[in-house]
């Protein structure tokens, strides 16, 4: 299952420099970075390889499944993202 | 609800090279704990610290990215001298340090200790050690040159705890965890992450507020980022003080306070008189807000179970700020809101700070007045608005001499442009900065300060209004560079050069005459182990102090929240109440309501932007801070932007009665009609590269620091809510209309 980014995130985009197949947004280049608060991840793109979980400097980051209970709602905040952006 | 991410032991490590320590950030109020992985001199990661009681895992951006600015190639790392021409030369610290003694004795021989000058920025705050010996520096100076950054922030809240309550530092705070309904007015916390209040994962904290069924209203000229998440009534800028006083008008009339409320409350007839002048239409007239709306407000205020008015930037640095937040607090206090679950609480902390600053005769309001202006002192320091004109000004007591540490007044304080002129004519001028930034760069000498993860300590301030109060005190988590020096022990040096015992206590400078040397760390642990949670040296031995706390090496929770039912204890007048009534809060009522706003000449009001990634004015060197090339935006409401043809990306100069920036326009609704939002910080110059690179022009050009200008019961500046007009510099496409009421100047 793809990883998510939770609530925690503080738009850090340290993930976004490890993700070897360019799936978080938005990242320094994308417009809206400035004032982003936090960062997400395309469900369909990302290959689960945990990369930004380590790099993550606040633990925003899990498995969908292993999201902590208040934040289960964050898996379909990342996708919607992604489907709003692209409307 | 906030989870706690991992409970694992943050501090376990398989590499026997790399030493973990637990510290607390010391960027901004957060003060969020913070892991951080050191392997010889060179930090690995700073991380949150899951475990922390009160920040519970949450960090943000800047914290975690702050190893770069200890390693930053532009950080000054020796003493530094300036030639006559501008450029630095490096000293050793001996010679800087005799130097700066010399000099310094030779000033007070001929004029006296009181035209030595003390500025605490705000990292200071942080450095415990640091803030007591600038102090008590400023003690045994006996000098009134003693200005604190709190006089561009804070000092509003300063004025009035201690006048209704008998202590500045005695700052109720919002009970986020339980509060039903809470209305921020002019505060941004989900960018600032909370300031006078210190709440873990703060947007949480706040959601959470909605998910139990309550409701965050978020009052502001601008739909913030908190504002987006909530519900956003926008507000004219500077007008918080007719929005308050109608709504405590509206609730005397429904029948607030009730009587067991009334009996802790002293004054109340004259606050009814005070606000008699807000009627719904006055209000709706100054505020932009329909009174139907403001009635509603205050109807679902008092309905709530537990509701708070909490103030912040917007609320604090407008021209009626200390006003504005005495009409807060009576505004809390009549409707049953004070020191109750889910109202405003009284905080409680590892040390008494009330008690401290007491003791050390910190506290107090009004008992001198500054030399040039007669404005009142606030715990004993002189406003930053106040130290151009002292520097001006020759007589007695002219302020000669200077000594900054981790302050850049020059980019912060009102009237940048005269300021920066001023410190320019002091006979010496000191800096303590890892930077050369817009004030150090003017400086006889910058001597290279440790910075906070670098040097042993805790946050002081920002543990008496914190929602969970815990203890820590942390070591140095890394050593510092081999040329950088504490603030401490640079205070204590040029003392010691000059003679002086740098303490506020009379009893402590006359033991150092004889020898005998009690450090500001030492009686800061004497607080500790001697109050509420204290070890009493092993009389209490499951008591807390120093050492005990370093053994430890991390926070330690001291209750799940703090007390209720404290309001006669905590209050320090005689009859513990709280005092309504005071002249002062007449005459600032009277003087609003004969302002005049509406300047034809400036038809716009100026507000500033806090940005997630900055803090004031010292984080713009760290290129990952940085990056998305960020610039400096003028967001300008599309109807104020269509009459001057004005689009994304033009330039555009915006000029006030004080001064003008030259910036880049973004068109947006974010701001209501009338009012541009500018970032402050930003429009560097010196020799931190990066910031100078990033552009943008310095909003404090735009202030002043005159009398007329500035809050006058507590000199605080006004920083927001200016009055402008913009003068477009280049546009692709000519103004929509010839109808452009405002004249500019020839741009300079």
């Amino acid at each position: 299952m793809p990883y998510v980014i939770a609530a925690p995130c503080v738009a850090d985009y340290s993930c976004v420099e490890v993700c070897p197949v360019n799936c978080i947004a938005p990242g320094p280049a994308d417009p809206g970075f400035a004032k982003a608060e936090q960062l997400y991840i395309n469900p369909a793109l990302c290959i689960h390889c945990e990369a930004c979980v380590e790099a993550c400097p606040v633990n925003a980051i899990f498995e969908t499944k292993a999201l902590p209970e208040p934040w289960k709602a964050y898996a379909q905040i990342n996708a919607d993202y992604f489907t709003q952006a692209a409307r | 609800m906030t989870p706690t991410l991992s409970p694992a032991d943050p501090t376990s490590v398989a590499d026997p090279s790399v030493r973990v320590t637990r510290t607390s950030c010391g960027i901004c109020e957060a003060s969020c704990g913070l892991v951080v992985r050191v392997r010889g001199d060179e930090v690995l990661d700073i991380r949150p610290d899951p475990l922390h009681p009160n920040s519970k895992g949450f960090a943000c951006s800047k914290g975690v990215q702050f190893h770069h600015l200890r390693d930053d190639p532009d950080r000054v790392r020796q003493p530094l001298r300036r030639r006559a021409d501008g450029s630095f030369e490096p000293v050793s610290w001996e010679q800087a340090l005799d130097d700066i003694g010399r000099r310094l004795k030779a000033i007070i021989a001929r004029h006296g200790g009181e035209s030595v000058g003390l500025y605490g920025g705000n990292p200071i705050v942080w450095n415990h050690e640091a803030f007591s010996l600038l102090l008590g520096l400023g003690a045994a100076l006996k000098t009134r040159h003693l200005f604190a950054a709190a006089s561009v922030d804070i000092n509003n809240y300063y004025v009035v705890n201690q006048l209704l309550y008998g202590n500045n530092f005695c700052s109720l705070f919002p009970d986020v965890e339980r509060t039903r309904f809470m209305v921020i007015l002019g505060g941004n916390p989900v960018v600032s992450h909370g300031s006078m209040m210190t709440v873990g994962h703060v947007r949480e904290a706040l959601q959470d507020i909605v998910r139990r069924g309550g409701r965050v209203v978020v009052i502001d000229p601008r739909r913030s980022e908190t504002a987006q998440l909530f519900e956003h009534l926008p507000l004219r800028p500077d007008a918080d003080a007719w929005l308050v006083a109608a709504m405590l008008r509206l609730a005397l009339q429904r029948g607030c306070p009730r009587p067991e409320v009334a009996a802790t409350l002293g004054g109340l007839a004259f606050l009814q008189t005070l606000v008699e002048v807000a009627t719904p239409t006055r209000a709706e007239q100054e505020t932009g807000i329909p009174a139907a709306r403001i009635e509603q407000l205050t109807r679902d205020f008092i309905a709530a179970d537990g509701a708070v008015l909490y103030g912040r930037w917007g609320a604090s640095l407008g021209q009626f700020s200390t006003l504005t937040k005495y009409l807060i607090e009576a505004f809390n206090a009549v409707t049953g809101n004070l020191d109750r679950a889910g109202g405003a609480l009284f905080g409680h902390s590892m040390i008494d700070i009330e008690k401290l600053m007491r003791d050390t005769g910190q506290i107090g309001y009004d008992r001198w007045r500054t030399r040039v202006e007669g404005i009142p002192e606030v715990f004993g320091t002189a406003p930053l608005a106040t130290m151009a004109a002292e520097i001006e000004t020759p007589g007695n007591g002219q302020l000669r001499a200077l000594l900054v540490s981790h302050g850049n007044p020059a980019m912060s304080g009102p009237g940048g442009r005269r300021l920066e002129r001023a410190l320019g004519q002091l006979e010496l001028l000191v800096s303590m900065d890892p930077y050369l930034t817009e004030t150090s760069r003017l400086a006889h000498y910058v001597l290279p300060p440790t910075l906070w993860l670098e040097r042993e300590g805790f946050p002081i301030f920002t543990m008496a209004h914190t929602a969970v109060p815990y203890a820590q005190w942390s070591p140095a988590s890394v050593r510092p560079p081999e040329g950088a020096r504490d603030d401490g022990w640079i205070f204590a040096e040029i003392s010691r050069r000059i003679g002086v015992v740098p303490s506020p206590l009379a009893l402590v400078r006359g033991l150092g005459r004889l020898g005998i040397t009690l450090g500001a760390r030492t009686l800061t642990d004497l607080a500790l182990r001697t109050g509420e949670h204290g070890d009493w040296f092993g009389l209490r031995p499951s008591g807390l102090s120093r050492r005990k706390l370093l053994a430890v090496g991390g926070p330690l929770l001291l209750k799940p929240r703090p007390p209720t039912g404290v309001l006669r204890q905590r209050i320090a007048h005689r009859d513990h109440r709280v005092h309504l009534e005071h002249p002062l809060f007449a005459a600032e009522m009277q003087r609003l309501a004969q302002r005049q706003s509406n300047d034809p000449a400036y038809p716009l009001h100026i507000i500033s932007v806090r940005e997630l990634r900055s803090h004031n004015s010292w984080l713009h060197n760290i290129p990952k801070l940085m990056a998305g090339e960020r610039v400096q935006r003028l967001r300008v409401h599309p109807q104020d932007a269509r009459p001057l043809g004005l689009h994304n990306g033009d330039r555009v100069r915006v000029e006030s009665r004080h001064g003008a920036v030259e910036v880049m326009a973004w068109i947006s609704d974010e701001v209501m009609p009338g009012v541009v939002a500018l970032p402050h910080g930003w429009g560097h110059r010196g020799g931190w590269r990066r910031a100078v690179e990033a552009g943008g022009a310095a909003f404090n050009d735009l202030t002043s620091s005159a009398y007329v200008d500035i809050d006058r019961p507590s000199g605080q500046a006004q920083l927001t809510g200016i009055a402008v007009r913009l003068c477009p510099l280049s546009s692709a496409t000519p103004p929509a209309t010839d109808t452009v009421t405002t004249s500019c100047s020839p741009s300079a």
